[in-house]
């Protein structure tokens, strides 16, 4: 039998306390985006099991209103790095998630291969009663009889057979499920969770378990006594120098807490560098996901949602607002750059093209989810149209809402985007002009939105004005690939 | 994917449409929309020199700054203006008359403190009754 604290677990027990924290604070920045939670993929306003926001929307307010808005600013205490991140909230959350299951896999490794399993996997249904037992000692002020040559008593080897081997794989999995290429390519999959809000529900409530865990988790150190409890997990044994290995575990704490300091005010002094240094680690994780797989949904008309929440408002200038007054009846879509014919196409013309139908879910970056039928013309069938010229890699969708005007929040500018040329050839990428059966309202992006239904929502440009094709995007706007990644430092990676 | 690129389509047909093109791309950071920060466009050189070199965009500049400064005053109130408010107010009322009730939003739930007094309350019950057993 392995020893109770062999170094390797020393090792990963300090990892994941440094990982967990980074997921779970950055996890926080991701829930303040969208605070409400819901079992149901349609995300009713007013619906929702859980709300974390005290703003308030009203059908009959003076003013309009969109997802956006819903938006919350949570301090930098609780949130990495807080103040309405979302784009580095989720850079940190997808950077530590691989580091953190990275640790798990060569701890399970080592697990197996060196006997340390029987300490941790029950083997005997008595482990329940036992359990039930020992929670009634510690409730009686008193220490329970530990399994004889175990290192845990049956309510500890239970609880951390359930942490270790049901809430993290529960965690991974969950979070898999919110992956809009993931559950593109497999609807099944997410089913599995009740959808992606009940992906999202659990993968929250899996957060408050590893809360509830890592509190009473602490008050038993603190019961059983902290210097013997941490020359156990700092030096391997109950019996090592205890003020020794109290200085250290003090230490390894303190170091994680300012670790987070730091981090915490880097990536809201330096966003871009952090936005650039994270999408390192993430970026080509993304783009390996978003490459392999290809939409494959096919909801039914009675999946279509009774509300299909708004992103954005729409445009406001005179030239905008002229073409809606005549139905769009003037609009152009203008589509040139690098390619063999630079096409003027009016809404009839893109028509004539070849209408496609799709009944798709919606995934906005925010954490929201609707399903609609889209109609319109392959994208790729537009490409084949123009003629792309050898060399081009790029698509660059340029829209007609200034977001100074329509966002602000201290940003400003024409929302554009660019995607690979790649993503254009996918099953379902679309040049939509219709929604449910009725030409796209002005709210949901008239005249013409894009889908991408590997994508999340900020991709799908909307109230679209023209495609340029390009060879590469350094060039365009600040160069990171599009507005909001320019402008609120997310990725270029809208598979994740 | 961020290598060179051709900036200018003047050797391609259909010259209007590239050019068309080409103001969109070069305007995408002088919108008339307020919230542009006169210090951080000069900060930023990168995109000075994405929308054609610094001379040519701090004339615009200007300009856009002069105009940006008198509408932003006005841009919320444009905001709640008819055009955008009945485009919304479309919305909201088809929305409720489907069955979805977007008025109705709760106060928001912070049970997280309670949790942590009911879990120091717990450890310290349990240390108190300890030492009053040991007695």
């Amino acid at each position: 039998m392995p020893t109770y604290f062999p170094w390797w677990v020393v090792v990963t027990h300090f990892l994941n306390i440094f990982f967990l924290l980074l997921l779970a604070r950055s996890g926080v920045e991701v829930l303040s985006s969208f605070p409400k939670l819901y079992w149901s993929d349609h995300c009713t306003p007013g619906h929702e099991w859980l709300r974390l926001s005290r703003k308030f929307f009203g059908a009959e307010s003076r003013k309009p209103w969109s997802s956006l808005d819903e938006e919350e600013s949570w301090s930098p205490v609780a949130a990495l790095p807080g103040r309405k991140n979302l784009g580095l909230g989720r850079h940190w959350h997808f950077m530590s998630v691989q580091f953190w299951i990275l640790t798990g896999l060569v701890y399970l490794c080592l697990v197996f291969a060196s006997g340390y399993w029987q300490y941790l996997l029950p083997t005997s249904w008595s482990i329940f009663p036992d359990a039930i037992k020992a929670a009634g000692t510690y409730l009686t002020f008193h220490f329970p009889p530990e399994i004889p040559g175990q290192p845990f008593n049956a309510v500890q080897k239970l609880s951390y057979f359930a942490v270790i081997f049901l809430l993290a794989p529960l965690q991974i999995a969950t979070g898999a499920a919110m992956s809009p290429a993931v559950i593109a390519r497999f609807p099944w999959y997410a089913r599995l969770f009740g959808g992606k809000q009940g992906a999202r529900s659990l993968h929250f409530l899996g957060l408050c378990g590893f809360g509830v865990f890592v509190v009473i988790h602490t008050a038993m150190v603190i019961i059983h006594g902290v210097p013997r409890e941490f020359a156990g997990i700092v030096l391997g044994s109950y019996s090592a120098n205890r003020e020794l290995a109290l200085a250290l575990g003090l230490t390894g704490i303190f170091l994680i807490l300012v670790f987070h300091l730091i981090i915490t005010w880097f990536s809201l002094r330096y966003r871009r560098l952090t936005q650039r240094l994270l999408g390192r680690a993430v970026d080509p994780f993304e783009r390996v996901l978003s490459k392999a797989l290809a939409s494959r949904q096919s909801f039914r008309a009675a999946d279509i949602s009774p509300y299909h929440r708004i992103n954005g408002y729409p445009p406001t200038d005179d030239g905008y607002e002229r073409l809606a007054a005549e139905d769009f009846s003037a609009y152009r879509l203008l589509v040139g750059g690098l390619v063999e014919r630079p096409t003027e196409f009016s809404l009839d013309d893109l028509r004539a093209l070849g209408m496609q139908s799709q009944i798709t879910k919606h995934n906005c970056i925010q954490g929201w989810t609707a399903t609609a039928q889209w109609a319109g013309v392959p994208l790729a069938t537009v490409l084949d149209r123009v003629g792309p010229l050898s060399g081009a890699d790029t698509l660059v969708f340029y829209a007609y809402d200034d977001k100074g005007e329509t966002e602000d929040e201290g940003r400003w500018g024409y929302f554009y985007s660019t995607i690979p040329i790649w993503l254009a050839h996918k099953p379902q990428a679309l040049l939509v002009v219709e929604m449910n059966g009725a030409p796209l309202p002005v709210e949901h992006c008239a005249p013409i939105r894009l889908r991408l239904e590997t994508q999340l929502g900020f991709k799908m440009t909307k109230w679209i004005r023209g495609i340029e094709v390009t060879r590469g995007y350094g060039h365009i706007g600040m160069g990171q690939g599009g507005w909001r990644e320019d402008q609120q430092f997310y990725a270029n990676a809208a598979g994740i | 994917m961020t290598g060179d690129s051709t900036t200018s389509y003047a050797d391609q047909p259909a010259a209007g449409i590239q050019a068309a093109l080409v103001d969109l791309r070069e305007g995408i950071y002088l919108g008339r929309g307020k919230g542009i920060s006169k210090a951080a466009w000069r900060r930023n050189t990168s995109l000075r020199s994405a929308i054609g070199g610094v001379p040519t965009a701090t004339l615009r500049e200007r300009a856009h700054l002069a105009t940006t400064r008198a509408r932003s005053a006005r841009a919320s109130a444009e905001m709640e203006g008819a055009w955008a408010a009945e485009q919304f107010r479309g919305w909201v009322t088809g929305a409720r008359a489907n069955g979805a009730d977007p008025g109705r939003h709760g106060t928001a739930r912070r049970p997280v403190r309670g949790w942590l007094w009911l879990g120091a309350g717990v450890v310290v019950g349990w240390a108190l009754g300890r030492r009053q057993g040991r007695r």
